[in-house]
């Protein structure tokens, strides 16, 4: 209850701080970022903080996502194409789900990897044989509209991370993480509770890839499928700690600032604080900035 | 029918026959011995019946249901739970967070909050672990986590429980403690188990009925004094 009352105040302070800005289009893209990858880390987190199975591959979702939105956006309205966007990133989930989640480890860390980067070469090939180089997408909705969603999107992972967490579903994911033989042993449904857990890690990730994409108003394959995007979510997740659900928050809102400092003036610099801090915290912090604070926190 | 049915169950690996056609008849409420010596196919006879290996051949049926082709996790909630001889707790969870997911899971009908707190108790002082509930399972000792295997079996609410040489580990003192535990389950709770273990003298004390495997195969089946009397486990264990 404590962590989650850390949230709450957290995400408080975030909007409290931006809300006066609104109107200030720096400030609005700097919480659409912030917003963006909370919402993508804590998502991650549903499958992966929770079964320990690390997906290197969430690029594939957010792309879909991207993708589906193009194809229907103009044709349906914009709340519709988000809802399918979700949707089509879940079912493909649920269609790859079953023989990707046979691996565990390395392996699935290299094939969910291996995955998004297939898809991501089968989709430019389609765009290509269609000669098409890059849509331009018109009539996207006002900014603030697509900040608010990301925001509520941003606030609906989180909630749901919580609430996967501390029920039932997270009690039997945890037992997954810890020995699945002993956990199928005592009655827990691995292989459906993995699905039921890749499938809800997916479908976020769908809508906040759509939400991107209308914000930028241009969808290239190379772009919507980057790996760099997969990279991104887990460094975060892990540097903030994975053992609450405060920690994707932390690592979120902290990289997401770093990158507005860095990336606009030194881009590779970015890359390379991204890959530092990712291998400090994996030696030296394995739990996290969450852990840090924690411990600080008693400490005190 | 008997509870435990197991017909002309057979398992090879590879070259090996780990199981040989056993067949054998397990009464509900009794406690029911198997002996062996080392890689007798007293564990791959666990595997088999809570579905963890599939059998060559034969099958087995547990309250009237055929398990055989059913995964674990169903079989557990049919009310048939093991341990394993080589421990497997959630070493990273708490030793009452251990036995809590065997009671939200295990159990063939979903209890309540009040419920599983009760369950997790009930098991936690069944294996005299009340005190060490809020200890990472990772911290047991060896003897600790055997007792934890047995707990989160009782936990499941299983009506039959394989214990895979759970008093290894423990010393005679504890020994004595685990076999009136077993014993008062039993008649409590009605509960059915099926017991390997290497402590003779613990089997032959607690068993109603002993089956003895050698080489996968079934050699000689009886009561305690029938087996301590049988020529051929004469011959197998003390040669
Ligand atoms: N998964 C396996 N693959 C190959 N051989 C196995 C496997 N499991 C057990 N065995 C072999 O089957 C035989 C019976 O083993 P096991 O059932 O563990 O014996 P016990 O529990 O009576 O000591 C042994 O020879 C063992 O090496
Ligand atoms: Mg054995």
């Amino acid at each position: 209850m404590k962590s989650f009352g850390m949230i709450i105040r957290i995400a408080l302070a975030v909007f409290g701080a931006a809300v006066p800005f609104i109107g200030s289009p720096y400030l609005m893209g700097v919480v659409f970022q912030v917003a963006m990858w909370i919402a993508l880390a804590q998502s991650w987190s549903m499958l992966s903080a929770t079964t320990g199975y690390l997906s290197l591959g969430h690029a594939v979702f957010y792309g879909v996502g991207a993708y589906v939105c193009v194809l229907l956006t103009g044709k349906i309205p914009f709340e519709l194409a988000l809802l399918a966007a979700a949707g089509s990133a879940a079912l493909f989930a649920a269609l790859v789900g079953m023989p990707v989640l046979r691996v565990r480890g390395p392996y699935f860390v290299i094939l969910t990897y291996g995955l998004s980067e297939l898809v991501r070469h089968i989709v430019m090939r389609i765009e290509s044989a269609l000669g098409s180089f890059g849509r331009m997408i018109f009539d996207v909705p006002a900014t603030e509209v697509l900040l608010w969603w990301m925001v509520g999107l941003a606030v609906l992972a989180t909630l749901g991370a919580y609430a996967i967490r501390h029920s039932r579903f997270g009690a039997g994911l945890a037992a997954i993480r810890e020995d699945e033989v002993a956990a199928e042993t005592v009655g827990v449904p691995v292989t459906r509770l993995k699905l039921l857990a890749f499938v809800a890690s997916a479908a976020i990730p769908g809508a906040v890839g759509a939400l991107a994409l209308l914000r930028t108003s241009y969808f290239e394959p190379a772009q919507a499928f980057d790996p760099v995007i997969s990279f991104t979510i887990v460094t975060m997740a892990l540097v903030g700690g994975t053992d609450t659900v405060r920690g994707p928050i932390l690592g979120a809102v902290g990289f997401a600032l770093l990158s507005e400092l860095l990336w606009s003036s030194l881009p590779q610099l970015y890359m390379i604080v991204l890959g530092l801090t990712l291998i400090v915290f994996i030696l030296f912090v394995p739990r996290g900035l969450s852990g840090l604070f924690g411990r600080i926190g008693r400490a005190s | 029918m008997a509870f435990l049915d197991i017909k002309g169950v057979s398992k090879r690996f590879g070259g090996l026959m780990a199981l040989n056609d056993v067949t054998l008849q397990v009464e509900q409420g009794e406690i029911f011995g198997l002996m062996g010596a080392n890689g007798a196919g007293k564990t791959t006879l666990f595997s088999v019946i809570a579905g963890h290996v599939a059998p060559t051949a034969g099958e087995v049926v547990f309250d009237g249901t055929r398990l055989t082709g059913l995964s674990p996790s169903r079989i557990c909630r049919l009310g048939l739970c093991r341990t394993f001889q080589i421990v497997r707790p959630f070493a990273g969870l708490t030793v009452a967070e251990n036995l809590r997911v065997a009671a939200l899971y295990g159990s063939a009908r979903k209890l309540s909050t009040r419920e599983i707190a009760q369950v997790v108790e009930e098991a936690l002082e069944a294996v005299d672990l009340a005190d060490r509930g809020h200890l990472d399972a990772a911290q047991l000792t060896l003897s600790g986590q055997k007792r934890l295997e047995i707990a989160r079996a009782l936990a499941t609410g299983a009506k039959l429980v394989m214990l895979d040489e759970v008093m290894a580990g423990l010393n005679p003192t504890e020994v004595s403690a685990m076999l009136d535990t077993l014993g008062r389950l039993r008649t409590e709770r009605g509960l059915t188990f099926v017991i390997v273990e290497h402590v003779i003298g613990a089997l032959m004390t607690l068993s109603d009925r002993i089956l003895v495997l050698d080489h996968g195969e079934r050699i000689a089946f009886g009561t305690p004094e029938e087996i301590g009397n049988h020529e051929r486990v004469a011959e197998v264990y003390f040669g």
